[in-house]
């Protein structure tokens, strides 16, 4: 019995928490997960091109208004219009990223504590966090990614700006880490279900306090401006990181905070996630 | 009167339907305050070194953008959403029963939400976001008389736009593509994000010819008082005139519709 043997070696590493071995083995899992869920999106190719195009469409509004907007604006209190558009593509390509690989997180109100479906989680022996992340993938939500890349390389060419491999591995880092605060911030939220029957519209709320992440902070009071750095850090999902790019000398501290900004968030919302889990009460049936 | 008694009981359930959501509501609340929040900053960084733009001053773009996601509240609603689950699901089938005009049915428990909208959101965002950022009062000598009239009229030719994109549903399952692209057009070129005489003149020229404009810019229009007395009333006349050619496009777009509906099950 194969499936008996694989259970019993998860547990087993679990228990023993040889680190290397279970990251290894968490690693082959996810690939299998991944090529699972591609191969389940082919399968439905219509539903992933209406989905693809649904998300194109709300894309494309906010990239009209940006774009109308700055038509009549070049500037805003100091910014470049090309600027402006680059820290608004940063935003979307690590939201998107988030929305592609953890959207799943979103559901877990609706879908997981009120249907119950969260006990057969909890069942096996993986880590729930895992579970929930790679349960579905949503590959349609990639056009915010797109987008997003497609607004940065329109503002570096109009920039004139040339980068070399390395900045282009920082940038990558630097998105990458800003994802890492999205999911962190929507894991803390979501996790916050487990204790408060909420049904995800805080989660809405997070989402429009988002769009503050588009636009450089300097436009915002102080008081908004400290909120968006220190307690809900949206300001390193764009604004900091892009700040390699856009080189303003002030914020150079606040580029390289950026991975740290996002190692810290994530741990903390892992020990919320955990703690979460453990108040956790079934719903039964 | 039966008929009246009929329309609106659609109306009190689609009230009534709302008040089991509260809490989201007041979420709902918060979002529109946010969003008001980010427009009046970024607007006040645009302005910054403006006078006007557009032919819009600081003052009028703040009112602008007060009063037109307030009025979004009201002129929002599900009607595409509900008839395409409603195929989706098969529960059309009871909908189908009621000898009632489908798609004034669908109006009219959709104003039902509207009013309830107007009562828990649009009147709550008027009153709180007037107390934190500036808005002025509806000027000239119409616009406290008219821009009530003219939101109302923008509810239903918002609804009748909603109503032929749902019918879309009856054509094809992945209807969610055509709900977005609806959403797109309303969103960018009723105005309500950004005044329409910030895009190119061609856009703008084509526009004229579109019922968009007349769910937000119109109305906003009358109630900052920027069109002169002959242009309020062609401009509430087009409103007019736009929902009924759409109400007759609904009718002749469901007698091909409702040929291609199979339910499912049973």
């Amino acid at each position: 019995m194969p499936s008996a043997d694989w259970r019993y070696r998860a547990g087993d590493n679990q228990k023993k928490g040889h680190a290397i071995k279970r990251l290894i083995f968490y690693i082959n899992l996810l690939r299998a997960y991944l090529s699972n869920s591609i191969k389940s999106r082919l399968a439905y190719r219509e539903d992933f091109l209406s989905g693809f195009v649904a998300g194109l469409m709300m894309q494309l509004i906010g990239v009209l208004f940006v774009f109308s907007l700055f038509v009549r604006v070049p500037h805003l209190m100091g910014w470049h219009r090309e600027e402006i558009f680059f820290i608004f593509g940063f935003s979307q390509v690590s939201l998107g990223l988030f929305f592609t690989f953890f959207s799943n997180l979103l559901e877990l109100s609706d879908k997981y504590i009120i249907e119950g479906n969260f006990d057969r989680i909890l069942l096996r022996p993986l880590d729930s966090f895992f579970q929930l992340v790679t349960e579905r993938i949503y590959w349609e939500e990639s056009s915010t990614i797109i987008v997003g890349l497609s607004m940065m390389s329109y503002a570096l060419s109009r920039l004139g700006l040339a980068l070399g491999p390395a900045e282009y591995l920082s940038l990558a880092g630097l998105v990458l880490s800003a994802c890492a605060i999205y999911l962190a911030i929507f894991t803390i939220l979501v996790s916050l279900t487990f204790w408060f029957n909420d049904r995800g519209s805080v989660v809405s709320v997070m989402l429009m306090l988002e769009g503050f992440s588009r636009y450089p902070v300097t436009i915002y009071n102080r008081t908004v401006r400290l909120v968006l750095t220190f307690i809900i850090p949206y300001a390193f999902t764009a604004f900091f990181p892009s700040m390699l790019i856009l080189g303003r000398e002030s914020y150079r501290l606040y580029v390289w905070l950026t991975p740290a900004v996002a190692a810290v968030s994530l741990m903390a919302a892992l020990a919320v996630w955990r703690a979460g889990t453990r108040a956790y009460q079934s719903t039964g049936s | 009167m039966g008929r009246l008694a009929k329309y609106w009981a659609f109306m009190r359930m689609g009230y009534l339907t709302y008040l089991a959501y509260r809490f989201q509501v007041l979420m709902n609340f918060v979002s529109y305050l946010l969003i008001i929040a980010l427009n009046y900053f970024l607007w006040k960084a645009v302005y910054s070194g403006h006078r006007e733009i557009a032919g819009f001053t600081m003052e009028q773009m703040m009112t602008y953008v007060v009063i037109g996601w307030s009025a979004r509240t009201f002129f929002a609603n599900r009607i595409d959403r509900m008839i395409g689950d409603a195929v989706r699901d098969g529960s059309i089938a009871m909908d189908l029963l009621k000898p009632t005009n489908f798609q004034l049915y669908h109006y009219f428990r959709a104003f039902g939400r509207a009013v309830f909208m107007f009562l828990f959101m649009t009147l709550p965002i008027i009153v709180v976001a007037s107390l934190i950022f500036p808005v002025s009062l509806p000027s000239g000598k119409l616009g406290p008389y008219l821009f009530p009239l003219s939101v109302i009229l923008s509810f239903f030719l918002h609804a009748g736009i909603s109503y032929l994109t749902g019918l879309v549903a009856f054509f094809t399952r992945n209807n969610e593509g055509v709900l977005r692209f609806k959403q797109l057009l309303v969103e960018v070129f009723s105005g309500v994000m950004i005044p329409i005489t910030f895009f190119p003149d061609w856009v703008q020229n084509a526009l004229f010819w579109l019922p968009f404009k007349y769910i937000a810019y119109a109305p906003l229009r009358i109630y900052l008082g920027m069109e002169p007395l002959s242009k309020v009333h062609q401009g509430v006349l087009l409103q007019i005139m736009w929902i009924v050619i759409i109400y007759l496009a609904g009718q002749v777009l469901w007698h091909y519709a409702i040929r291609r509906l199979e339910i499912q099950g049973g």
